[in-house]
């Protein structure tokens, strides 16, 4: 019986200062746990994931805004987005307050709530794409 | 003089107060609706003050209006005893004590929890993750609500306010949309677009759009009202519409009062009032909407600055009659008409004003993850309104022709 397998590749434009771009500071194989974790855990629907890259269980910093973000210093970013076509999948640091498309679900952030990954406020912040630490 | 508080036990997620009725959703989003009026005579015991705090605030101008009421110091001393007393009582719910003020309960209209929402001529529109809904609300059916909404559009939204009949819509990187939704029949076509600009939070500034933006630029998307001849209201008066008279950057708005836009980190309105945040202050500039475009720059006019320090970065701010309120990352500030300040010293999953409410233009709702609190500020009636610094300015508005004026807030 033929299996699919699920494969995760690095975006050469997310790593190297592509000016569009937001850019990870955390390294590949960090990056790759991340949606391995997020894929586990079901916060994947469809062809879109999100996910936190987690120190002691607290969301960490996954990478920066794009330079053309408008921003006078660029944003740490800490929630991660993946995106998958024919089971062959790639992410980049989600910025939510710039592009509303990048927030996390409803459903997913109340997954994280609920693990006390992010606080009830936080969700309501990254729907509203408003910035926030997520780690208060 | 301190606000009064109203707190009711639960993890809630949303709250809004329209027309006696207070809709309640939970993180289960369940919508529960309450009688507010009910839940306030329960605790008010014919204090004047209870009622006006958390249900009647109207009364409190009405006495405003009557300049022998407010100027006799027998009824200005009785309400400020009423408001101490109040304050020193507790006024707390759990939802098992409201059952008897419960008017329904239902499952949300829509299927997930909602980003936004506002109640307006007599709907309740909802952004979620797929689009802007609607549902109506029912006076004398077992739900008090739709049981399902309706999508009007598909578009992304971030945040939403209304006013007058209209929608405006805050979405991030698509700028700016608006929607009239006076007409009875639904047919209201898609938002349009009103502007590029990057927006994170909309505000209503008399027939004007306010775009806030966390990552960009604000700006006032200006409107003016104009009145169609070929249309009439009711009254026999030519309908008013709004007219689109150009988009003011806050970099043009401050350089036309003389304000520089160094450390500037967030700028908000509300109605006649523009506030820009920096790093230290609060500047307050007057808005004046039918000089849009007038080469005397009467429109924005510098009115001073309101002292504010702190660390934590602003996120949010709206204005009502009682001041105006910030939201930072740690907590709120409101900056009171009267020049106190109230602090809020944790951040809340949700808070609300009701600026175009009738009787709720005092309270500010705060949901924390194990109560909604019910703040109601109460200085205001007394403040001078030409000269306030913080907070929209309360005015008098003659209804139509031939009639004596009324207090009439702003739809």
């Amino acid at each position: 019986m033929a299996t699919e397998t699920t494969t995760y590749i690095s975006k050469a434009d997310h790593r190297d200062g592509t000016h569009t771009k937001s850019q990870w500071t955390i390294t590949f194989s960090a990056e790759r746990d991340c949606f391995t974790l997020s894929w586990i855990r079901g916060w994947v629907i469809t062809n879109r994931g999100w996910g936190l890259h987690l120190v002691d269980s607290v969301p960490a910093t996954v990478g920066i805004s794009a330079r053309s973000s408008g921003r006078a210093v660029p944003a740490d970013l800490k929630v991660a987005t993946f995106r998958g076509d024919s089971n062959i999948w790639h992410g980049y640091p989600a910025d939510y307050c710039i592009h509303a498309q990048d927030r996390p679900p409803i459903t997913v952030l109340q997954e994280w709530a609920k693990l006390g990954l992010i606080r009830k406020h936080e969700l309501r912040k990254i729907r509203g794409s408003q910035p926030c630490s997520l780690s208060d | 003089m301190q606000p009064l508080r109203l707190r009711i036990e639960g993890s809630f997620w949303d709250s809004l107060l329209y027309s006696g009725r207070l809709y309640l959703w939970d993180f289960g989003n369940r919508l529960r609706v309450y009688d507010w009026d009910q839940i306030v005579d329960s605790v008010a015991d014919d204090s004047a003050a209870v009622t006006c705090a958390f249900s009647r605030s109207d009364l409190l101008y009405r006495v405003r209006e009557e300049t022998v009421l407010v100027n006799d110091p027998l009824i200005s001393n009785a309400l400020a005893q009423g408001f101490a007393a109040a304050g020193e009582r507790e006024f707390a719910f759990s939802l098992s004590d409201l059952e008897s003020a419960k008017i329904g309960e239902q499952d949300s209209p829509c299927d997930t929890l909602h980003d936004d929402a506002v109640l307006h001529f007599n709907k309740l529109f909802l952004l979620t993750e797929s689009g802007l809904y609607y549902a109506g609300l029912q006076r004398r059916r077992k739900y008090a609500v739709w049981q399902t909404a309706e999508r009007c559009w598909d578009g992304i939204a971030v945040h939403i306010d209304a006013k007058s009949g209209w929608l405006a819509l805050a979405a991030a990187s698509d700028g700016v949309f608006q929607l009239n939704v006076s007409d009875e029949s639904y047919e209201w076509g898609e938002p349009e677009s009103v502007s590029a600009r990057h927006c994170t939070f909309v505000n209503w500034a008399f027939s004007s759009i306010y775009a806030s933006s966390n990552v960009g630029n604000g700006g006032l998307v200006g409107f003016r009202w104009s009145r169609e001849e070929h249309t009439h209201d009711i009254f026999g008066d030519s309908s008013l519409t709004r007219v689109f008279e150009g988009e003011f950057d806050e970099g043009e708005i401050l350089a036309s009062a003389n304000i520089a836009m160094n450390e500037l980190r967030l700028s908000w309105a509300a109605d006649d009032k523009i506030y820009f945040g920096f790093e230290h202050a609060v500047d307050v500039l007057r808005f004046t909407q039918k000089y849009l475009n007038d080469p005397s720059g009467k429109a924005f006019q510098a009115l001073g600055e309101i002292p504010f320090h702190g660390n934590a970065a602003i996120l949010s701010g709206t204005g009502c009659l009682f001041g105006t309120v910030i939201e930072r990352t740690d907590g709120l500030s409101v900056l009171l008409s009267d020049g106190s300040r109230h602090d809020v010293a944790q951040a809340p999953v949700r808070w609300r004003v009701f600026p175009r409410s009738k009787r709720y233009e005092n309270q500010l709702h705060l949901i924390f993850d194990d109560y909604l609190e019910v703040l109601s500020f109460n200085q205001d009636y007394a403040v001078d309104q030409k000269t306030k610094l913080a907070g929209s300015s309360y005015r008098t508005r003659r209804l139509w022709r031939g009639t004596p004026s009324l207090p009439v807030r702003w739809r």
